[in-house]
């Protein structure tokens, strides 16, 4: 019962109490039970500091910037090549991913090159002479 | 332009339109709730990017500052999550013993009023909201700082109003605790009193 009444006090401060005749008998309790004034005063006191002691910021331009620009890059499967700068095109050609694979494809192909040639020269018919 | 990337361009400027514009509160939230500009820019980052994702799933008409909080603070769980075993188990011993620490009886009232706290640095201050549980320093942030109203905080954090009251009076209740005891500590309220 008294803390549904301590918690009824932290709706007074923040004047959440929809009930006006609530609002009457906690206001009265408050006045002779030195507790629940102890109880009000802790729920108004950091009320009042945290609003005095912390007023807003604004979010960094630089934050900002990121933000937007990150948005601008992501999903870039929804967007078709056309509407993407050249800077952006070379970045995903020169992606690590595809480099490696393409190095790798160089390499098995010069490989069947030379084995294809090696055995070319092992069967080629020999002229005597 | 295909008409995917007149799409995309499309999303793209509501998003901008309706959701960038709440950054401010966005930030303000995060750095009272990660207590460090670095780490609220991460946080705010990170909560645009996933909205951004998701932005289909928003039902147009619906309280967006709502669902950007919602976003912000399931990320800075999870993440919270990542840092500690058990964050999401709120000690509720600990919060009674918030309780017993401080009685109206050890206190003169003079005490409560500001001139006590007022001498104690925004560090300090930001320190004791920082080591609240994260379910009670959410609720005293978007209240207290915010000036949301338990209905707004309530949708926010998806809990009943009646739970963001209770939160709420706990919340206040350890801060003064913590703020107390600082105070205390360097001499701004007499050891007698």
């Amino acid at each position: 019962m008294k803390t549904k009444t301590s918690e009824n006090i932290t709706a007074f401060v923040d004047n959440e109490l929809k009930n006006n005749k609530q609002e009457k008998e906690l206001s009265d309790k408050i006045e002779t039970d030195a507790e629940l004034k102890f109880e009000y005063q802790i729920q108004n006191s950091m009320k009042n500091l945290l609003q005095k002691r912390f007023a807003e910021q604004k979010a960094p331009e630089h934050l900002r910037s990121k933000v937007l620009y990150s948005i601008r890059t992501e999903v870039p499967a929804s967007r078709s090549n056309q509407s993407i700068g050249i800077f952006e095109q070379l970045k995903q050609l020169l992606n690590p991913g595809k480099i490696q694979f393409a190095f790798g494809m160089a390499i098995i192909l010069a490989a069947l090159l030379f084995f294809s040639n090696l055995f070319q020269l092992k069967n080629k018919p020999r002229i005597l002479q | 332009m295909s008409a995917e990337a007149n799409n995309y361009q499309h999303v793209y400027e509501e998003f901008e339109a309706i959701a960038v514009p709440h950054m401010d509160a966005l930030y303000n939230f995060a750095l009272r709730m990660t207590s460090d500009p670095e780490n609220a820019n991460d946080l705010v980052q990170e909560t645009f990017l996933r909205a951004f994702r998701f932005f289909d799933k928003f039902e147009r008409g619906t309280n967006i500052k709502a669902w950007l909080f919602r976003i912000l603070k399931n990320t800075f769980i999870n993440q919270y999550r990542k840092q500690k075993s058990e964050p999401g188990k709120v000690d509720y011993d600990d919060v009674q013993n918030f309780y017993e620490n401080i009685k109206a009886s050890e206190v003169k009232t003079n005490h409560i009023e500001e001139d006590a706290f007022s001498k104690l640095l925004d560090d300090d201050l930001s320190e004791a909201i920082t080591k609240l549980p994260p379910d009670f320093r959410t609720v005293i942030i978007l209240s207290d700082i915010e000036g949301f109203t338990y209905e707004e905080i309530a949708d926010f954090v998806d809990i009943p109003v009646g739970t963001v009251r209770s939160r709420l009076h706990r919340a206040r209740k350890m801060l003064y605790s913590k703020l107390y005891n600082y105070a205390k500590s360097k001499g701004y309220v007499s050891k007698q009193d």
